[in-house]
């Protein structure tokens, strides 16, 4: 099968260079690369990324700066006798890729045995067609102009909401992914990616909210209108908040939050590498231990619609998959790659060849809307809109953290009836504590994934409500 | 010149041609090299690490980056294509986004006016660290592994990370600056927790970086000061009793003055937080309420961020928008005194920027950023500091700890931490002292700072900006002294 066979070039322009200049550029480049890798090593792969992204940044409702990115990266995994090296390489003089070769061989020599890494997958595969449909949108190429209008659309919609200036980002483009490697595997494909973020600021500074809408399409969840209500919504019922009291509440966390709070268990601790090594809070856990309420599963799935890291195949070529991982709270798995899989046992589809990487990390749904997990929620309750800078005592059990809400946060009066501003609290608990206390989940999942969040991937998340989460705050 | 500045050349030269109405058109070059090495529980581990410890580790980089002003608007573009179509492709793409960002703004961005340079810069160093072998860099980590080769009453997950970058600059602007620099970096990072059966853990991470060379990183006796950590864990977990209640004083050793004046200070004191560039990413800043002269903190107080020390890991003699660095006095005797400014910034503010502007790679927009953030030193000693408390704590370093983003509402907690009584600092460690505090709250607590003799640094990567950009900085201080604070 001819590598480029999935889909053509020519439909899938990424603007990188010319449409005609492309099969041959890289063509030649890969060729160039692995010609001089096969002489150094046993086992290689070749990762080519072209990238046309685009951001449009925004503050105090006007565009700051508009920005392009073209980019032709290699993403290079060599191995000689169990000794491995991954290198990024978007220098493409050949002087340079000689030179690193060169070094890389070298190193190859001085290195020791990487007792993670055993083999690649050897295939062959068969990938599902329909999962590039999924995660490609010919419209996202085509935004153009109509990006700026885009976040004009946003903008005035939080201002229509009551902010009084507005903040954010519009992040949107097209990579195109072909990988080859030693054992004889090949693969290709494009992925188009939407990420907007508004954050709306009321004359009080104080009082802000904040939305998130992402997708790889622009009609399947994704609304830049609804995310400007959302933000100017919350920034407006935040106006005069007071500090709130320390103590124990029960929290109800929007999707956004669970990027800090949730998703790093399934999406950072439960990497069977990080486990391997001891170096997260699951250590000492293992297969069938309970380390969640049984209201909650959640998935590693790299075939999710619309999924921001969806895609046919993993860095070893791997089909991706629907991996459970939290079973009704019992863990199921640890997600990996063919090295890191037990005996028996293939790839969940998430190489990272020396590293496993996560996918898309998606939770499970409840029954219940966010009013009516305001309304079950027995104790003092504060709904908790965003969250950020979430920092660890310690990765070791039990990672006990704290976080920092940023933006609405409210006391929950009245059983949801009223929502009563408050500022300057902390949340002060561990992964293990918040799993175990989730209780109610909402019904739907959003796709959120956030700046500078400790889970770095895209997350599927419904509202959730955690029990007894002890708040502080300052004391000058 | 070599082949990449000729096209940079002729990038700037098609950029002021062919019709364009430009106001201000730049190109950076970059040519960025990173080597990473780590052991993690004494395992070799070349590439990208996990946890956040590293990305893009192990990568050789280069490419250019335009941006223009046009039509009062502002685009940038990236290539790492550097050819003569690339960059003509780049600049009509910035050129058309810079126009179309232009028709939506109110108010036309413009650019400080500030001198022009043609010079050349580079930090001073004996060995390049990305000339060290990878067997010497294996050796210096193993050092490190050894120490765990003793019995010791707690088990440990050790990681060791060295990070080695050379970064090669070329800027030139349409007002005629053209600015080379070069600078190589390495960083060393410990990353020890330890742990005592049945669960209890302390983890400890530093970072030790320089642009002074391979030599300035190995003569830093850096093994004693990693032992002293791998005891300190041990006794804290093992020994360590519960803070004491009500007001205390608190010296904060340099480790942690560091990492306030960078947080507490630094931060809110960048000019796109005040003017609310940065909301909706690294966020704003209380200062945007207050003018300069506002009264921050107790006179004594002085926080300074100077990119021109020699061998710092924040060092630059010139900003990647070709201003020339200078020392920039954030706080003076307790006063909000100057801002950190960019050109853009600066043009806002009616005033000149300090060289605040940085840029972590070609492919990333220059931002306001610190270098070396500190305290400046007093008149105090140690002994001196401590002799009229009664009840106390020294708190040398820190784990766990955020601050809002208005930089108003921080958390620091402490690690390595003694009791102090009736004068005298005893061998108590003490468990996890929290300071939780408002940024006014703590600077109006301070009431000594410690002699110059005290001074000292860390290394940090500081976060900001979407895509993100890890800063390298440092962050230091002597020990300062806090009155009457009430641990969270």
């Amino acid at each position: 099968m001819d590598w480029r066979s999935i889909h053509s070039i020519e439909e899938y322009k990424v603007g990188v260079i010319e449409v005609s200049e492309i099969n041959t550029r890289i063509d030649n480049l890969v060729d160039y690369i692995k010609n001089r890798v096969n002489a150094i090593c046993d086992d290689w792969s070749i990762k080519t990324i072209l990238k046309n992204q685009n951001q449009i940044r925004f503050s105090e409702s006007q565009i700051d700066i508009t920005k392009n990115w073209k980019e032709i990266k290699f993403e290079l995994f060599l191995s000689r006798k169990r000794r491995t090296i991954d290198i990024s390489l978007n220098d493409l003089r050949h002087q340079t890729i000689d030179k690193t070769v060169e070094y890389c061989d070298k190193l190859l020599k001085m290195g020791k045995m990487n007792l993670n890494y055993k083999r690649m997958a050897e295939g062959p595969f068969e990938y599902d067609a329909s999962i590039q449909e999924k995660i490609f949108d010919k419209k996202v190429i085509s935004l153009d102009e109509n990006a700026v209008d885009l976040v004009n659309d946003g903008i005035q919609a939080a201002i229509d909401e009551g902010a009084h200036r507005v903040a954010g980002s519009f992040f949107y483009g097209n990579s195109w992914i072909t990988q080859i490697n030693s054992i004889g595997l090949k693969g290709e494909f494009t992925r188009t990616n939407l990420n907007f973020r508004i954050r709306a600021f009321a004359k009080d500074m104080y009082a802000t909210g904040e939305s998130i809408s992402c997708s790889t399409h622009l009609n399947h969840g994704f609304d830049v209108i609804a995310s400007g209500k959302e933000a100017g919504q919350i920034c407006q019922q935040a106006i005069g908040g007071k500090k709130g009291a320390p103590g124990m509440y029960n929290i109800i966390i929007y999707p956004k939050v669970s990027t800090e709070l949730q998703a790093p268990t399934p999406a950072l601790a439960m990497n069977a590498y990080t486990q391997k090594m001891g170096l997260a809070w699951l250590v000492g856990r293992k297969e069938g231990d309970t380390i969640a309420n049984e209201k909650l599963s959640v998935w590693d799935d790299g075939t999710m619609d619309y999924g921001l890291a969806t895609a046919p195949f993993d860095d070893e070529l791997v089909p991706k998959q629907k991996t459970l991982l939290i079973d009704k709270g019992v863990i199921r798995t640890f997600f990996n790659n063919s090295s890191l899989a037990k005996k028996g046992n293939s790839s969940t589809g998430n190489a990272g060849i020396t590293v496993p990487k996560p996918t898309n990390t998606i939770f499970s749904t409840g029954d219940f809307s966010l009013e009516e997990l305001m309304e079950i929620s027995e104790k003092p309750t504060l709904l908790i809109t965003s969250t950020w800078y979430t920092r660890y005592q310690s990765y070791a059990p039990p990672a006990t953290l704290s976080s920092l809400p940023k933006d609405g946060m409210f006391l929950v009066k009245n059983r949801g009836k009223n929502l009563e501003p408050v500022r300057e609290l902390r949340i002060n608990s561990d992964h293990y504590h918040m799993l175990k206390k989730t209780k109610a989940l909402g019904k739907k999942l959003k796709q959120v994934s956030t700046w500078l969040s400790t889970s770095e991937n895209p997350v599927f998340a419904p509202y959730m409500l955690i029990e007894d989460i002890r708040m502080s705050t300052g004391t000058a | 010149m070599n082949e990449i500045e000729e096209i940079v050349e002729f990038g700037l030269n098609y950029a002021q041609s062919n019709g364009k109405q430009c106001e201000y058109v730049e190109i950076r070059s970059e040519v960025n090299d990173i080597d990473t090495v780590a052991l993690i529980n004494g395992k070799l581990h070349i590439g990208n690490l996990p946890l956040e410890l590293t990305a893009d580790a192990f990568a050789r980089k280069s490419g250019f980056n335009v941006r223009i002003i046009a039509n009062g608007g502002m685009g940038m573009a990236s290539n790492n294509q550097v050819t003569k179509n690339s960059i003509m492709n780049s600049i009509d793409q910035a050129y058309r986004i810079a126009k179309r960002s232009g028709d939506q703004r109110k108010n036309p961005i413009k650019m400080s006016d500030e001198p022009t340079y043609e010079v050349s810069w580079q930090s001073s160093y004996k060995i390049n660290p990305m000339d060290v072998t990878l067997e010497e860099k294996i050796d210096f980590l193993q050092e490190f592994v050894e120490i765990f080769k003793q019995n010791r009453p707690i088990e440990y997950i050790h990681i060791f990370v060295l990070m080695s970058e050379q970064r090669d600059t070329f800027f030139i602007n349409s007002e005629g600056s053209r600015i080379r620099g070069q600078i190589p970096r390495v960083a060393f990072t410990p990353v020890i927790i330890g742990i005592k059966s049945g669960g209890k853990n302390e983890q400890s991470m530093q970072t030790y970086a320089t642009s002074s060379g391979w030599d300035q990183l190995v003569s830093w006796n850096l093994r004693e000061k990693v032992e002293k950590t791998v005891n300190n864990l041990a006794e804290i977990i093992v020994n360590a009793k519960a803070p004491p209640e009500g007001k205390i004083d608190l010296i904060l050793g340099p480790n942690v003055a560091g990492i306030i004046a960078h947080e507490n200070c630094g931060h809110p004191h960048e000019a796109d937080r005040i003017l609310g560039r940065e909301g909706a990413q690294a966020g704003e800043s209380y200062l945007r309420e207050y003018e300069i002269g506002y009264k921050i903190g107790n006179e004594c107080v002085n926080v300074f961020d100077d990119p021109t020390i020699p061998g710092s890991y924040g060092y630059y003699l010139y900003d990647d928008e070709g201003v020339k660095a200078r020392k920039r006095e954030l706080i003076k005797d307790g006063i909000f005194n100057e801002m950190l400014l960019n050109r853009e910034s600066a043009a806002q503010f009616n005033t000149h920027s300090n060289a605040a502007a940085r840029a972590v790679a070609y492919d990333r927009e220059p931002l306001i950023r610190m270098a070396n953030t500190y305290f400046a030193p007093g008149d105090f000693s140690l002994e001196e500091m401590i002799e009229d408390i009664k009840l106390g704590i020294l708190m040398n370093s820190f784990t766990e700890w955020n601050i809002d983003d208005k930089r108003l509402q921080s958390k620091y907690v402490g690690q390595e931490a003694y009791l102090i009584k009736d004068g005298k600092l005893t061998d108590t460690f003490i468990l996890k002292p929290t300071l939780e505090i408002s940024s006014p709250g703590l600077f109006g607590s301070i009431d000594a700072q410690g002699k110059s003799s005290t001074l000292d640094w860390q290394g940090a990567f500081c976060g900001k900006s979407e895509p993100g950009q890890g800063c390298r900085v440092w962050t230091g201080g002597p020990f300062i002294r806090l009155r009457n604070i009430r641990l969270g």
